[in-house]
């Protein structure tokens, strides 16, 4: 899997360079407004982009191909995409961290956890159907399956709690290991789709 | 003592179907030919494990393919056609990531490849060209200890000085104790020069399995007119190609009588007959 990560970097090498401005720029600019959304928006979009991108980059390449004839095993191939997408979602999230610190006055809490959240189910969504459908035409199922589970999310923020007296502590506490147990459902449905695929 | 066995292979794509059944003896080349999409990237892809057969076993060193542990299938190196290698990345970047993937990696040796086949070490892959790129598959398949080589179309649009290089360098893997190679390609000229065992596959069936030297002592290309094909023993003529003034025929030398004019068949003019060709 180790090999499989190097090859990732250095494939997104040149991404990654702009991704980190850009996480620097919209947490530099939430702080700037005091407003918490920029710097959780981008934390969003990176975790999914960088990994999309580098699923891409296999396609293009033919290295499925390859990487299923050396002998290394679906549940190592499909893992070290979960891995990556999790490693930028750790670091766009200690960058929001920074900024979300210092405008922790003008912030909840929830404003910090809520995103980090999206960002673990919008990578649980988006890696099955990518693994499923293809870079192409994935894009698309992707993009409706990320609208639908983060429209329900929001949804059940907003009328969940209240109707089953749910406090926002609870929820804070709880948001976190279900989005982690979504992530790792996701791994486990990828890991069986990708047993099914022949390149 | 075989490398390899294939045991009624099964492959169906749609209404096509591969069925296959072969051997690749210790020690020896085996070449796979065929016309395009005859079958043989789906036999090579079968036994790669990038496709999943619908029937049959592959056998590696006696062991099904399917129970190989990671160290085991890692003993089967190959080169695909489209090399599978990431372009975004320098032979020296491929380097610390293949020396992560495959346990038995031999980075001084992949280092001495490179630069035999003088590759260049930070160059991007994108920017090779098509024989450097699959001179640097090669390398890396060169790179790792194993027992088989496996090798799809690696000389498919390469001009000859490269592909001699290519040839070459299967045939010091082969010399090697306890090994074996199987090669797919539709340059029988290549084949002709570096295999023992020629498999002939046609319209996803494997027609023939025989050594190569075997083969061409057999079969015989005959230019006669029609009336003395109709006083030939039938049964030694294996096809018949209708030219617009001749007739040619591929048949066993043996039970065709002297004094015709004959040309020993190349693996080419086996590969027409039995593709353009009819039966009497």
């Amino acid at each position: 899997m180790t090999g499989l990560l190097i090859k990732d970097f250095y494939n997104l090498r040149k991404q990654i360079v702009w991704y980190i401005a850009m996480i620097v720029l919209f947490c530099a600019i939430s702080v700037f407004v005091r407003n918490s959304a920029f710097g959780a928006t981008i934390g969003i979009l990176v975790g999914v982009s960088l990994v999309i991108t580098a699923y891409a980059y296999e396609e293009k390449d033919g290295w499925n191909k390859f990487v299923a004839a050396s002998g290394t095993g679906r549940y190592a191939i499909v893992g070290e995409k979960y891995i990556l997408g999790l490693i930028f979602a750790v670091l766009s999230d200690a960058a929001y961290l920074v900024a979300f610190i210092l405008i922790r006055e003008y912030c909840d809490w929830l404003d910090y956890i809520l995103p980090v959240c999206m960002q673990l189910i919008v990578l649980a969504v988006a890696l099955p159907v990518v693994i499923k459908f293809g870079t192409e035409k994935g894009r698309v199922y992707m993009i409706a399956a990320m609208a639908i589970s983060v429209v329900a999310l929001i949804f059940a923020l907003m009328f969940v709690p209240e109707k089953w007296g749910i406090t926002p502590e609870i929820f804070t506490a709880a948001a976190i290991p279900l989005s982690l147990a979504a992530v790792v459902l996701s791994y486990f449905i990828s890991v069986r789709i990708y047993g099914k695929k022949q390149f | 003592m075989n490398k390899l066995e294939i045991n009624s292979l099964v492959k169906t794509y749609g209404d096509f179907k591969a069925e296959a059944s072969f051997a690749v003896p210790c020690g020896s080349v085996v070449g796979l030919i065929g016309e395009n999409g005859a079958g043989k990237s789906t036999i090579i892809k079968s036994i790669l494990g990038i496709v999943r057969p619908d029937g049959g076993n592959i056998l590696f060193d006696g062991k099904d393919i399917e129970r190989l542990t990671r160290e085991e299938r890692q003993q089967i190196a190959f080169v695909l056609d489209d090399t599978g290698l990431p372009d975004e990345l320098s032979l020296k970047m491929l380097g610390s990531v293949l020396k992560n993937m495959y346990r038995k990696w031999d980075e001084g040796r992949y280092k001495r490849l490179i630069s035999s086949l003088a590759l260049p070490e930070n160059q991007p892959i994108k920017e090779f060209s098509k024989g450097m790129k699959m001179k640097a598959a090669i390398a890396v398949a060169l790179s790792y200890e194993s027992k088989l080589l496996i090798l799809d179309e690696p000389t498919s649009g390469l001009d000859p000085v490269v592909r001699d290089e290519i040839l070459g360098m299967i045939y010091d893997y082969v010399s090697g104790d306890d090994r074996a190679a199987l090669i797919s390609s539709h340059i029988t000229s290549d084949l002709e020069k570096l295999c023992d065992y020629i498999v002939y596959v046609h319209e996803g069936k494997v027609l023939f399995s025989q050594p190569k030297d075997e083969l061409l002592e057999k079969f015989g290309v005959y230019s006669v007119d029609k009336k003395i094909l109709d006083e030939l023993d039938k049964s030694a003529v294996v096809r018949v190609l209708q030219r617009e003034y001749r007739t040619e025929l591929l048949a066993l030398r043996e039970g065709m009588p002297e004094g015709f004019d004959m040309r020993p068949a190349r693996l080419d003019d086996i590969m027409l007959f039995y593709s353009k060709g009819v039966t009497l």
